[in-house]
């Protein structure tokens, strides 16, 4: 790792290392157990807002078990709506803490109702889609969305204020698109199976990737047929959500060490998934790449392809213990259908190559 | 005044059956929306979330966390308070606490600051009496995890099998469980206006389609080809939302957006689909039925013909058309709407044995025609619509039924909610309750020289299917395929080569039953 240089406003953070699992087969026999077996579990792992219940949703769509059905998209206005408003009170306490004043007096009202007193039921009012909007155009908003590597913000933000008129709507009912960019937070573990022929079962394994969600991984590792381990492209310029000084990408190669070198994954296939590529190179367009890595050459940074075999590189060097023979990297983009669909679909395959060969 | 016509329908299933209890459980499951308030409020209930929180999710601390704080508040004594919030902090707040709360580090801060600002002043206190310790120490974080709760684990709950076990239990005991857990769920918002719904969505996702072939004024085998492609991706989950799903009769909305031309706006298509009892070409004449008739002057104050199109390969016109004009029933307030389109019928999947043709299609897009220019006065609406009705075995049939509309101009909502419902969605209801009826073949009307062209097509197919039949028996040993090169021929013969891969075309009986099997 001596090629990285910590970010700037770096500090040592408290490490919650995983517990070190009482298995009584250490050499890694989880998949020498999924011989034969006709469910095969599959682990989304990965730090906070890596993505991990985006593909998630993906798969539950494409297999047709998502909420696809106006009915029980019903019951999410109220999430999306939430959404619009921890990102617009995000965005309001933004400008205060980077003392960028709102410009417009109507905006500073509307802003001044957002902290203080507005709910869900009250968005129900296209009135609110005006207001919402003028203060989203606000100079001093934008500026502050510009800073927005400086504090916590969801990623669906612009898209959520783009279509306030229909989420402000009283007729409104969220799209597949609404439940795919909604941020939710997940806790705890969450899982869906299908069927992938030859009369076994896919079981696929959702979990919250935050320091304190990381311990109940492990009551996972003993059953785990292959790791899905996604990281954020798009993290570089960004501080963690549970600790404000550290750094994302320090966190996930982290978290990526201690998952890919585990003992009981030892064997088991590893995908490798860059995500948010999308956003990525959108991102390197407009901030420096290099600046975070030092041995990275500055000439490139404007270059996505060589950024992300830079990422790849990095990563790959964390693996001590794993056969790389059974990892595979890839790039995905999880807020796209098509592309989360193709990718899956890859990962299936190679999940299914390796378990034969077990 | 649908609905009515509707309700007298029978499913095709019968509708007899009596629901046995747990079908019921499941339809009211559907039908309410859950409170998670409601479910904290009734202690069973509270009670088995937990248990599903502990022991699906594998996450408890936020309830632990929830009911200690609420213990916490109602505890009157400052100095108990004060050993109660360290107690919390100890368990929830602090890194690497026993059962740490996944929260952002702004939230834990506050908390960790405001209690550390608590102790100080209650430092060097003359009198363990004057201790302080207020009570919404926990309020912002307690809110923040019951919102989280809310997002994340609760959706899922509501939908978990013990959620329902439990629901099934207590429904036994007391009928008004549902009331008391949630509320029913509006049925209005599902018939939502699929277009405002959709309108801005597609640009963020995938690119507008065209619908309909540009190049030509009139209906043209490209525009078949289009509809055939739109009906291969009807069972795609994310090309296409159910907006309602009764009595095997479904209507979808596209989640991407259609146009007419690249200069205007894209449009969301709305599909109905449904399999029905009954001869798929008596379907087709529901729409020649004076019934029909007087429903369709409902939505058109009139309606006359323009032009009547023959098949003439010569000015590529491979399809025949019937072009009319028509005008919408509107409120007076709003400006005249009008309309110009080019309809046609084809015939397809024609089985020698029977004589009959096992496809149906009706397609009608948006045209221009000289004889009606457009005008100042009155705004031009585009219509496309397409009823697709196939033979599926002896006695049932399955159809599609897809259309969008662009009213232009500005529109008010109930306008637009009352059209979208009049338009797939209400032609559905008519055709599947007029079909019950016996239509008297004699009894059709022209439907703006419709049936005209429906004729002078099959007759048109027939003669030439025939013709090559006879020719391909002849020198039945070798022909090449590119010989087949009527249009609508070459159609049916394409169908059946990329769907039962390469049937030689001169063998009779292979022409495919249904190739929209999804």
């Amino acid at each position: 790792m001596g090629n990285i240089v910590v970010s700037p406003h770096d500090k040592e953070g408290q490490h919650h290392m995983m517990a070190t699992p009482t298995s009584n087969n250490p050499n890694g026999g989880s998949a020498a157990t999924a011989k034969n077996k006709s469910e095969i579990t599959v682990l989304l792992l990965g730090a906070g807002e890596s993505g991990k219940s985006t593909l998630f949703k993906q798969v539950q769509f494409f297999h047709g078990v998502g909420i696809t059905h106006d009915q029980e998209r019903i019951e999410l206005i109220e999430i999306v709506r939430l959404n619009v408003l921890e990102n617009a009170k995000n965005l309001v306490a933004a400008t205060q803490h980077l003392n960028i004043p709102i410009e417009q007096p109507e905006n500073r009202e509307t802003a001044k109702l957002i902290i203080n007193s507005l709910n869900t039921n009250d968005l129900e009012d296209p009135s609110w889609s005006k207001r919402l909007y003028s203060l989203w155009k606000d100079a001093g908003i934008q500026k502050a969305y510009e800073n927005r590597e400086k504090f916590q913000l969801y990623d669906s933000t612009e898209y959520l204020f783009e279509n306030l008129d229909r989420i402000c709507s009283d007729k409104y009912v969220p799209t597949v698109v609404d439940v795919i960019r909604t941020r939710t937070k997940t806790i705890g573990i969450t899982d869906m199976k299908f069927d992938v022929g030859d009369g076994k079962q896919l079981r696929l394994v959702d979990v919250g990737g935050q320091r304190n969600e990381r311990r109940k991984w492990i009551h996972f590792f003993n059953t785990v047929d292959a790791v899905v381990f996604l990281t954020s492209l798009s993290e570089f310029d960004l501080n963690l959500y549970e600790d404000n000084g550290y750094w994302r990408v320090k966190e996930s190669l982290r978290v990526f060490n201690e998952v890919v070198n585990n003992a009981l994954f030892y064997k088991v296939p590893f995908v490798l998934l860059f995500n948010k590529r999308d956003l990525f190179e959108k991102k390197i367009a407009t901030k420096s790449f290099s600046k975070y890595f030092s041995g990275f050459n500055e000439a490139e940074e404007k270059n996505p392809v060589a950024c992300i075999e830079y990422m790849t590189k990095l990563f790959l060097n964390e693996i001590t213990e794993h056969p790389l023979d059974t990892v595979s990297v890839k790039t995905l983009s999880a807020i796209d259908h098509d592309n989360s669909k193709q990718v899956f679909e890859e990962v299936k395959q190679f999940i299914m190559t390796q378990q034969h060969r077990e | 005044m649908l609905n009515d016509e509707h309700s007298t329908v029978s499913t095709p299933r019968g509708s007899s059956s009596k629901q046995s209890s747990s079908d019921r459980i499941e339809t009211l499951l559907s039908e309410y929306k859950f409170r998670i308030e409601a479910i904290f409020d009734y202690s069973p209930a509270r009670d088995t979330f937990r248990k599903y929180l502990k022991k699906v999710c594998l996450n408890e601390e936020p309830f632990m966390f929830y009911e200690m704080v609420e213990n916490y508040q109602k505890t009157r004594l400052d100095k108990n308070r004060l050993e109660l919030a360290a107690d919390i902090i100890n368990q929830f707040i602090v890194v690497n606490s026993k059962h740490e709360l996944n929260m952002s580090m702004a939230i834990r801060n506050e908390i960790l600051k405001q209690h550390a600002q608590i102790l100080e002043k209650n430092q060097n206190l003359p009198n363990l009496e004057l201790l302080t310790c207020p009570s919404d120490l926990f309020a912002n974080a307690q809110d923040v995890i019951f919102t989280e709760l809310k997002q994340d684990n609760f959706p899922r709950f509501v939908r978990s099998k013990e959620f329902k076990k439990f629901i099934m239990k207590e429904f036994k005991k007391n009928e008004t469980i549902f009331e008391m857990l949630g509320d029913k769920k509006d049925d209005d918002v599902v018939s939502i206006d699929p277009h405002s719904m959709y309108l801005k969505e597609h640009n963020e996702t995938t690119a507008d389609c065209p619908l309909i072939d540009t190049t030509s004024f009139y209906v043209t085998p490209k525009d078949y080809e289009l509809v055939k492609e739109i009906i291969s991706t009807l069972s795609d989950p994310m090309k296409w939302n159910v907006v309602s799903e009764k009595s095997g009769s479904k209507t979808l909305v596209s989640t991407k957006a259609f146009y007419f031309n690249e200069k205007e706006g894209a449009y969301p298509l709305t599909c109905s689909t449904g399999m029905y009892t009954g001869q798929h070409k008596q379907f087709f004449h529901v729409i020649f039925s004076p019934a029909f008739e007087k429903n369709m002057k409902r939505i058109f104050k009139t309606r006359f013909q323009l032009e009547h199109l023959k098949i003439d390969a010569s000015k590529g016109i491979e399809f025949p058309n019937t072009v009319f004009w028509g005008e919408l029933n509107a409120p007076i307030i709003m400006k005249k709407r009008e309309l110009v389109v080019a309809r046609t019928i084809i015939p397809d999947q024609y089985d020698p044995e029977t004589g009959q043709f096992n496809r149906y299609v009706m397609l009608q897009k948006p045209t221009n025609h000289p004889e009606c220019p457009k005008k100042d006065s009155t705004i031009r609406c585009s219509l496309y619509t397409a009823i697709i009705a196939e033979k599926k075995t002896a006695d049932t049939m399955r159809y599609y039924i897809f259309d969008t509309v662009d009213f232009k101009g500005s529109v008010p909502k109930f306008v637009i909610n009352k059209a979208s419902k009049l338009f797939a969605a209400g032609i559905n209801k008519m055709l599947r309750s007029m079909i019950k009826h016996k239509i008297d073949e004699t009894q059709l009307l022209s439907c703006n020289g419709t049936l005209e062209i429906m004729k002078e097509h099959e007759n048109y197919l027939r003669e030439k299917l025939t013709k090559e039949m006879e020719h391909n028996q002849a020198d039945s040993n070798e022909e090449p395929k590119g010989e087949l090169s009527t249009s609508s021929l070459k159609q049916s013969v394409e169908d059946s080569s990329t769907h039962e891969s390469q049937i030689p075309p001169n063998e009779e009986s292979n022409i495919p039953e249904n190739n929209f099997e999804q």
